[in-house]
This record gives C-alpha cells, sequence and structure tokens, in this order.
C-alpha cells in the first residue's frame, strides 16, 4: 500500500464553506463564495493564458475575513489567510491606502473624528467614503448614553482566579483612537473587580494589517506587542474587541516567542474583559431601552463571552437573531468594494430587525443594539437605519 | 444531427448582454472559473455565465439557444460528486440560483411550490415551522438545492424508510428548447393521466429541460427521533448487527454504515467516539435512526439496542432527540471529505447492488482495493444497498492513477455482475459516462436517446452527459 502523507490546507471543491458565507448568501454570487475564492488562489485548474493573475487576485480579495468558512471546511483551509497571502503577493493601490489608514491616520482618529466632516471630498477617494462615514459615526457625541449601572463586580471569582497578577489593558486602535471612553470604561471595570492595573505599551494587535496583505507590517506590530508585555512583567492581556483578541490568540504559531512555555503562558494571557466580569449584577436606570440587541462578531471567542456577560446584566431585555449574520466590515474590502459590504450590513440589520421587531413597532421597540468587536461598531454605525442607535456595549455601562 | 456552435461569436454576446444586463451575465474568467467546477473536481471554462431573474428571460434564451444551436449547461450550486454541472463539452452555464423563492407551502395539500435555487436544508427548516416534513436529505443538503437535487434524484440517508428525491417530486415546470413550457404532475399525490413525465425529469441531470418550478410533496413531521451508534470489531458484527435490526421488524429512518477505512479518515479531522487502536481497534461503525412518537421511540430505540447488541459491538451510544443526534451525524456527513486526509485524490463512487448482496460487494470491493495497491473506504447506505467507494490515491503517481482507474472499472463488474447499478444517487455525468453501456443495453439507450430528442432535438441541453 503506498503511504501518503497528508497533503492537506488544499480545497477539495467540496462546497461545504457554501453553507455560512455572508458575502455569497446576501449577493447570490457564486464567483464571491469561499469556494471560488480557493479556486482562484489555490492550484489552478485553468491555464495560465486564460486566467489574468491581478484580475484573479482582486476577485479572490473580495471577501470580509470574517472566517467562517474556516469553521466549515474539512481541510482546515483558511480563506482569510490564502487571500492575505495572494494581496501580499500583488501589492498595489488599495493596501497602500489601508495601510495609509491605519498606520498614518490611526493617531490622528481622535481628532479625525472631531473633524471627518472638514475632511475635504475632494482630498477623499471615493471608495473611502464607506470607512470615513464609519469614522463618522464614531464621533464621541455620537456615543450611546450610559445607562447601565454595576451593582456588584466577580470581585471574589476574579481573585481566586488572578489573585495579585499584573493586568493589562490592550486597548487596540479604536479604544486608543477615536473612543478613548471604552478604554475609561474598561479601565473602571477592571479596578471594581479589584485588579492590579498595570501599564503596557501596546501597539494595533496587527491583525487587520495581516488580513490586507502586509505580512511585514503586521510582524512588527506583533514583536511590538510581545515585548511590551515582555516589558511589562507577562501581565493578564484584557482585550474588549473581539478582533483584536482573535488577532492577539493567532500570535500562538507565529514565531514570536523564545520557548513553548511562553508561548502558552501568552495564549493563557489573552482573555477578553467580558469573561472576568461573568456574574456581576447590574441595574438600568431610567430610560433605559424596553428591548436591546445583541450583534455577535464572527471573531467573538469560543464562548461568545461578551453575549454571556451581556445575559446575564440585561436578562430578557437582550434579543439576539437566532443565526447571527455578519456586519460586513470586511476591513481591506471596504476600499475595494464598499457596495458589497454595504449590501451585508444592510441583511445583518435587517436580521437584527427580525428579532428586534424595531421596524414594525419603531415607537415602541428602539433600535438599540450593541456588540464587542470595533469593526463591528464601525460597520453598524455605517450601514444603521436612520434613528437607530449602536455602540460597544462598554458605552452603556456608568462609570460612577 | 447537425453539429453545435464551438464558441461564442460577437453577435451570440450582444443577444446576451440585451437580454442579461448587469450581473446577470459573467463572461471575464476570472468569475467564470467556479461555474466550471463542481464536487468532481473536474473543471472546464464556461463561454459564458447567465443568471436569469425570470422565467420570461429562461424562455428567450432557449428560443434563441436552439436556433442558434448553442450548448447549454444548467446549473445551481454545482455540488454535485459526478461533474454533471462542468461544461467539459462547452457552451454557455445557465445558473438559475437566483430563483430561488418558496412560492407555496400548503399544509392541506401537504404540498410545496418551490424555485430551483431554494436550499434543502432551509427548505426543510421552513415546512418544519409548520409541522410538515420534506424526508430526502443527501449529505449536501446544506449546501445544495431542491433544483439540484431533483435534476439530480438525489438520495441521502432516510431513503431506506421514505425514498429518494424523486418519491417527493409531485411535478415539474420546465422551459424546453425553443422556449416551450411544459408542466409535468401537478399537486395531486396520486396522478396517473397520461406518462409520467414528473419522473423523466427527476435525475435528468439538466438534459432535458431547465426547471422553473417545483411541487413537491410534504409529509408530516414526526414527533421525534432517536439515533444509535454502534461500532464492532469486524465487518461481519456490524453487517450481523443490521440483518438483526430489519429481522426484529425495524423499519429504521436511516441505516448508514462506515467500514475501518472510512473511520480512520474521520478520526484524522475530529475525535471519534468509537475505539481506536494501532491495530485498527474498530473496523465497523453502524448508525441509524428512528423517527415517531415520543412514547413510542423509547420503546423503539430499546427493541434497536437489543438487536444490536445480539451482534457484540465494542460500543453503543444513543441520542434522543436532535440536539443530541446531530453530532452523531454529522460525523457521518464527513466521511466523503474525510477521504481525502488517506490521499490527494479520489474516485468517489456510488453504486448500489440488490440489498441481499451487501455482504458480498463491500468484501469484494475491500479485496479490490487490496489487489490494485490503493485505499477502498466503503461507506454509505447500508438499509438500501447504496454504498458508496471511495478510491483513494495519489493522481501524481502515474502507476498509481492507473492502478485507481483499473479499480473503479473492477468495482463497477462486480456490481454489474451482483445485479447492482453503477450509480445510487450521484448520477452518471462525467465520471461514469463513458461506462453507462456496461449497464444498459443497446435498446434501452436507443430509446433513452428518443426520449431525449422529443424534448430536445438539437441537443443543446447538457451535450456529453446522461446515457450516450
Amino acid at each position: 500500500m503506498p503511504s501518503m502523507p497528508n497533503e492537506g490546507r488544499e480545497c477539495v471543491l467540496c462546497g461545504c464553506c457554501l453553507e455560512d458565507c455572508p458575502l455569497f448568501a446576501t449577493t447570490g454570487r457564486e464567483e464571491l463564495s469561499p469556494r471560488a475564492k480557493a479556486l482562484l488562489a489555490g492550484p489552478s485548474k485553468f491555464s495560465a493564458a486564460v486566467l489574468d493573475d491581478t484580475a484573479a487576485a482582486e476577485l479572490a480579495g473580495l471577501c470580509l475575513a470574517c472566517g467562517r468558512c474556516e469553521k466549515l471546511c474539512p481541510q482546515g483551509v483558511s480563506i482569510p489567510a490564502l487571500i492575505a497571502s495572494v494581496r501580499a503577493q500583488h501589492p498595489g493601490f488599495r493596501q497602500w491606502l489601508w495601510k495609509q489608514w491605519m498606520t498614518r491616520l490611526q493617531p490622528c482618529w481622535s481628532l479625525a473624528t472631531r473633524g471627518t466632516a472638514l475632511v475635504p471630498q475632494a482630498l477623499t477617494p471615493v471608495s473611502l467614503g464607506l470607512a470615513l462615514k464609519g469614522l463618522r459615526g464614531l464621533r464621541p457625541c455620537t456615543g450611546l448614553r450610559a445607562w447601565l449601572t454595576i451593582t456588584k463586580f466577580p470581585k471574589e471569582a476574579f481573585r481566586a482566579a488572578y489573585g495579585d497578577r499584573p493586568v493589562a489593558l490592550f486597548d487596540g486602535c479604536v479604544g486608543s483612537g477615536p473612543r478613548p471612553i471604552w478604554a475609561d470604561t474598561a479601565r473602571h471595570l477592571l479596578r471594581g473587580l479589584g485588579a492590579n492595573l498595570a501599564d503596557a505599551a501596546f501597539s494595533c494587535c496587527g491583525s487587520t494589517l495581516g488580513t490586507a496583505g502586509l505580512p511585514e507590517d503586521q510582524a512588527t506590530a506583533r514583536r511590538a506587542n510581545v515585548d511590551a508585555w515582555r516589558k511589562a512583567g507577562r501581565p493578564l492581556v484584557v482585550t474588549y474587541c473581539a478582533t483584536c483578541r482573535k488577532g492577539l490568540a493567532e500570535y500562538a504559531g507565529a514565531g514570536l516567542f523564545v520557548d513553548a512555555h511562553e508561548e502558552a503562558a501568552w495564549t493563557a494571557s489573552v482573555t477578553p474583559l467580558a469573561a472576568l466580569m461573568l456574574g456581576a449584577t447590574a441595574k438600568a436606570g431610567r430610560g433605559a431601552p424596553a428591548i436591546v440587541g445583541y450583534h455577535r462578531p464572527c471573531h467573538a471567542d469560543p464562548g461568545d463571552a461578551d453575549f454571556q456577560l451581556l445575559s446575564g446584566l440585561l436578562g430578557a431585555r437582550l434579543r439576539t437573531p437566532a443565526k447571527g449574520g455578519c456586519c460586513g466590515f470586511g476591513g481591506i474590502m471596504q476600499l475595494g468594494a464598499p457596495e458589497l459590504s454595504a449590501q451585508v450590513g444592510a441583511a445583518c440589520w435587517a436580521g437584527l430587525d427580525a428579532a428586534l421587531g424595531f421596524s414594525a413597532a419603531p415607537g415602541v421597540v428602539p433600535a438599540h443594539v450593541l456588540t464587542g468587536c470595533s469593526g463591528c461598531v464601525i460597520q453598524l454605525a455605517a450601514t444603521a437605519p436612520a434613528g437607530a442607535h449602536t455602540g460597544h456595549w462598554l458605552e452603556i455601562i456608568n462609570r460612577h | 444531427m447537425t453539429a453545435l456552435a464551438t464558441a461564442l461569436t460577437p453577435a451570440h454576446l450582444r443577444f446576451l448582454e440585451a437580454l442579461f444586463p448587469g450581473e446577470e451575465l459573467v463572461t471575464a474568467p476570472e468569475a467564470m472559473a467556479v461555474f466550471g467546477v463542481d464536487s468532481s473536481r473536474r473543471a472546464a471554462m464556461p463561454w459564458a455565465v447567465v443568471r436569469p431573474r425570470t422565467e420570461e428571460q429562461i424562455v428567450e434564451l432557449l428560443r434563441w439557444a436552439e436556433v442558434e444551436r448553442m450548448p447549454l449547461v444548467p446549473r445551481l450550486r454545482g455540488t454535485g460528486m459526478s461533474g454533471g454541472a462542468v461544461p467539459a463539452f462547452g457552451g454557455i452555464v445557465v445558473s438559475t440560483l437566483w430563483l430561488n423563492r418558496v412560492l407555496d407551502v400548503s399544509a392541506d395539500d401537504f404540498a410545496a411550490e418551490v424555485e430551483p435555487g431554494v436550499v434543502t436544508a432551509e427548505f426543510q427548516a421552513l415546512v418544519q415551522k409548520r409541522k410538515l416534513f420534506y424526508p430526502p436529505d443527501p449529505a449536501s443538503l446544506k449546501i445544495s438545492t431542491l433544483g439540484g437535487n431533483v435534476a439530480t434524484c438525489a438520495g441521502g440517508m432516510r431513503a431506506v424508510k421514505y425514498g429518494v428525491t424523486r418519491d417527493y417530486v409531485l411535478g415539474v415546470r420546465a422551459v424546453l428548447p425553443g422556449g416551450r413550457i411544459i408542466n409535468a404532475g401537478g399537486r395531486a399525490h396520486k396522478n396517473v393521466v397520461g406518462l409520467d413525465l414528473t419522473r423523466l425529469f427527476v435525475g435528468s441531470c439538466g438534459t432535458l429541460g431547465i426547471f422553473t418550478k417545483l411541487i413537491l410533496k410534504l409529509l408530516p413531521l414526526p414527533e421525534s427521533s432517536a439515533t444509535v451508534l454502534g461500532a464492532f470489531g469486524s465487518l461481519k458484527e456490524a453487517l450481523e448487527g443490521a440483518h438483526n435490526v430489519f429481522r426484529a421488524g425495524i423499519l429504521p429512518t436511516a441505516l448508514e454504515f462506515m467500514d475501518h477505512t472510512a473511520c480512520r479518515g474521520i478520526a484524522q479531522i475530529r475525535d471519534v467516539p468509537w475505539p481506536t487502536g494501532p491495530d485498527g481497534g474498530t473496523q465497523a461503525v453502524l448508525l441509524l435512526k428512528v423517527d415517531g412518537s415520543a412514547s413510542a421511540l423509547a420503546y423503539e430505540l430499546d427493541r434497536l439496542e437489543r438487536a444490536l447488541s445480539q451482534a457484540n459491538p465494542s460500543c453503543l451510544l444513543k441520542g434522543l432527540g436532535p440536539k443530541e443526534e446531530e453530532p452523531l451525524w454529522e460525523i457521518r456527513r464527513l466521511v466523503s471529505p474525510a477521504a481525502f486526509q488517506l490521499g490527494p485524490d479520489k474516485l468517489g463512487e456510488d453504486i448500489a447492488v440488490p440489498r441481499g448482496k451487501t455482504v458480498e460487494a463491500v468484501e469484494g470491493f475491500q479485496a479490490l482495493g487490496k489487489e490494485h495497491g490503493v485505499h477502498v473506504a466503503c461507506y454509505g447506505h447500508l438499509g438500501d444497498g447504496n454504498i458508496h467507494v471511495n478510491i483513494i490515491y495519489d493522481a501524481r503517481d502515474e502507476g498509481q492513477r492507473a492502478r485507481a482507474k483499473a479499480c473503479k472499472e473492477a468495482v463497477f463488474r462486480l456490481t454489474l455482475a451482483l445485479g447492482g447499478t453503477m450509480s445510487g444517487e450521484h448520477g452518471t455525468g462525467l465520471t461514469k459516462g463513458p461506462y453507462v453501456s456496461w449497464q444498459l443495453g443497446e435498446e434501452e439507450r436507443r430509446v433513452m436517446a428518443g426520449i431525449k430528442a422529443v424534448f430536445d432535438p438539437v441537443g443543446i441541453l447538457n451535450p456529453g452527459k446522461g446515457w450516450v
């Protein structure tokens, strides 16, 4: 019998991924399905004369990087990783633009959020439109009103699990930029838990840079974060953005650590803030919405700690679509195909509406939607129907 | 028969652009590539892809295509296993994925009217809310469509009790070459007026017409179901266990089996509940489902366990209700893709033999694998004699490639010698097309060709597929 090494990680065109691709589900366009991407990005079934490399890379790049197909693939193919490598091999205008967006604009975000209205439209690339719209949605004045007060922190459970271990908050691009209130509230919660807060000079988690096809920039950001973690005495790394958490968890296996022991320590350190808060109780203030929606980020941790926490805090007030849709943020895809991203966003809001019923009873049910990922917050704000309120769950927490 | 068109001319393209505006027409090779493949992994670049939104567009297209002798290859999700949707002989791919409305579900008529692009599992979930049941459940049900299932007469695991797709199609509305519209069958559950044209369409692989509407039969939803998984130290014991079940007078909803090679493939991609070990541990696994009223099920489950226990299983797992059952069935659905863990290429055959010949067939196929020096994984629908035979090999090795092909042909010969058929549910498409004459006699093929000519005199619909 011949011995056959497991070649693995190669698409066999079985189509299992077709079950849950937000882009394919929304558009019904098979050329946008994960299977089409694997076909274009993988070993070609067609001669090189038939397919144009750049056109194939561009089409394959129309991916939201939500990672849902990866969970369904019996071969373990990661389409977002495949697309990232295609992008890395085909550097072009959009990647450059995204790099500008992420690395140059980011330090100015707090300024920009106050002043996007002042950005001369003539200097704004058309396809940046939706992204800028999202940024406008993040202006300090448009955040959610705080209406929930934590009445009991699960201090004992926290102490039993972590004792005096230093705890560093990972703020990510949005928490350290246009939404400092997330960082403030997160610190307020950690203090409430009695955590021993440590400072660490973290940078971007790198995941968006990676999917955009900028592996070197991603590696730089990752190394900086691991260095900052070491300098801070290897604290617990607490996140409040689902994509940051996923991005940080993916450091394992990327060759960033001195040995397996340090890698395991890192993996055990990365923790969603919500997971630490499980068991907390809260009281809703006057004027609190009667029904609150929850949007589950595609990158949520397997247990979806944000949802668990909010269910505990809000009880029957919280509703979520049975089949959670993707918001359609898609990172770099915003720049290449904002209309596709907006289409998926509209489908997501339709799903939320079906679960909450705000358009059927606008006077009674508010469109009030919480989530736990900065990409989702940007996208939900950009695609929200008129009168809808959406933001990170941290925004509803009273800090006094 | 005059030759078909061999390429698209600029005039053809102009016609298509006018009939299919915007995204309804795809001509960029990069975007068309995925429309040229299916789960058989065969590939051919379409000349163009059209995505009609209305029946009128399909009528116009078929009127034009017959005049122009333009080959058309109907397609839905492209999850077929035999290359039926691959435009290997050229032509325009017609994707009816955008015709995807459920038009009517009637709890009084026990019938539903749907467009072809509705995803099977979504339809099942929809009718289930009304306590109705659409039984056909091909392994691809979460990703394939009702139209595709009807075109291929998809089978599935529940076939042993409930039959296959064919048994649930009451009527078909289709557009024929020349733009003629045909309504076969209707909403009545019984109908013997005229020849059964509906049955001709089911399993015709897009060679007779393009579906625009399907009328499907529904059943009352069984109150509950239960599943038992049993692992055995030998193939004989497993088949003995299955035999005991029928002997006890139990008609299971599904009776699936997996041989040791199939079990090994699954164990490589997920945790499995059965004993594994260096000596192979488990040689065969049986998976049985029963359904009915909740009170009767407890009794039925008990009888099922007793029947299986006599065959000395090394483990017996039970699941009562969908939540407990689903993980057990998910394992079964992964067998086909898991086979790639054993080698980079496979020939996926789906023969069926008279039920009494199953043991002989499986033992014969395993022996053929050894004889040809390739992995042969057997699994599938033991209850109705429909066995999936996966021949796993490495196509880069010329010797293995030749041995795999020889093995496949030997599997067909053994199947036919046992009075079976080369395809129980995948259809012949490209992968089995060349062997059809091994099974069908000259006269049968002549009659089929005559029927095809009545529907499609010029031969534009999915040329080269079926029974030529």
